[in-house]
């Protein structure tokens, strides 16, 4: 009888000192790590005794239940944020149409001043519209949008051009705005769409 | 939940929508004031018809430039602030005989996971 009680305290004192080694890396990083380091985490839990593993897997699931709700072969780079049940924009966040034309109205304005329509320069010249435009944007108090800026820009010789766009999208939430201006030579057509995204 | 393939942005499906929308509406003709705003909505109605047909998650933006080729030059930008895991683009050139027309495609994601 002395010699059966005297076996488990063996065990229990075998599952201490493996367990302080592996039970910090288990827990918190156990369904995040690498997958390289994944056979070295199975090596020492495979050297450890039943009764140590059964307590670990249980530690492991209690604090990581979020994780294990989500299935295996999702891929994670879809998973960013948790679900915000936001459907529409606040009202301190909502964009202000009147407040983005205005912007677009002065950057395209002092853009396109003094510009002589140039085919090589022209190329440059709209991506950076383009870019600064989205610059302006991204500085809008309302952090929720996505925008797209789609700036188009021709010479004019008395040829026809036609500018067509549809959205499929909320109508409560996502706009657009439109900017065309004409200089001696050339034409401009500025858009800027602002969709919501929770 | 989903899975991960349904939600994500396929570019050659969407070429192929917009490559046989274009034919379908002009075809092999020449430019024709009268019918060019026609040929503008039909083009851009029929892809966004054949994306919702899909039945992805996502919203839509297709714009459609046609010009009469003179000669002029035609440059165009598009920058976008968006996800780029989520979020793409595709952009179809079609050069007719006195048509060039360009059509852009602009895919979001609004569902997370």
């Amino acid at each position: 009888k002395i010699h059966r009680d005297s076996l488990p305290r063996i065990l229990n004192h075998r599952d201490s000192l493996p367990r302080k080694n592996s039970t910090h890396r288990d827990s918190l990083y156990g369904n995040l790590t690498q997958r390289d380091s994944l056979p070295r985490n199975s090596t020492q839990r495979d050297s450890l005794p039943r009764n140590s593993t059964h307590r670990l897997s249980l530690g492991r699931n209690r604090r990581q239940s979020s994780m294990n709700s989500i299935p295996r072969n999702l891929d994670r780079r879809f998973i960013r944020y948790e679900n915000t049940f936001r459907m529409e924009p606040d009202d301190d966040r909502r964009i202000e149409i009147a407040n983005v034309k205005r912007i677009g109205n002065l950057v395209v304005e002092s853009a396109i001043k003094d510009y002589q329509y140039d085919p090589n320069n022209a190329k440059l010249f709209t991506s950076r519209l383009s870019e600064q435009l989205r610059y302006h944007m991204k500085q809008l108090p309302s952090n929720r949008f996505k925008y797209v800026i789609h700036v188009c820009m021709g010479q004019k010789q008395n040829q026809d051009l036609r500018v067509t766009s549809r959205c499929l999208w909320d109508l409560k939430c996502d706009r657009h705005v439109t900017i065309v201006k004409e200089t001696k030579d050339c034409y401009l057509t500025v858009t800027i769409f602002c969709i919501y995204s929770e | 939940m989903d899975d991960a393939n349904e939600v994500a942005f396929i570019v050659d499906e969407v070429s192929n929508i917009i490559k046989e929308s274009i034919e379908v509406t002009i075809g092999s003709q020449s430019y024709q004031q009268a019918k060019i705003n026609t040929w503008t909505s039909n083009i851009v109605e029929a892809i966004l018809n054949s994306l919702t047909k899909l039945n992805k998650p996502f919203k839509y933006i297709v714009s459609c430039v046609i010009m009469q080729k003179n000669g002029a030059g035609l440059h165009t930008a598009s920058s976008c602030f968006w996800d780029n895991s989520t979020d793409g683009s595709c952009t179809v050139r079609d050069d007719i005989d006195e048509i060039f027309s360009f059509v852009i495609e602009r895919q979001f994601a609004y569902i997370f996971f």
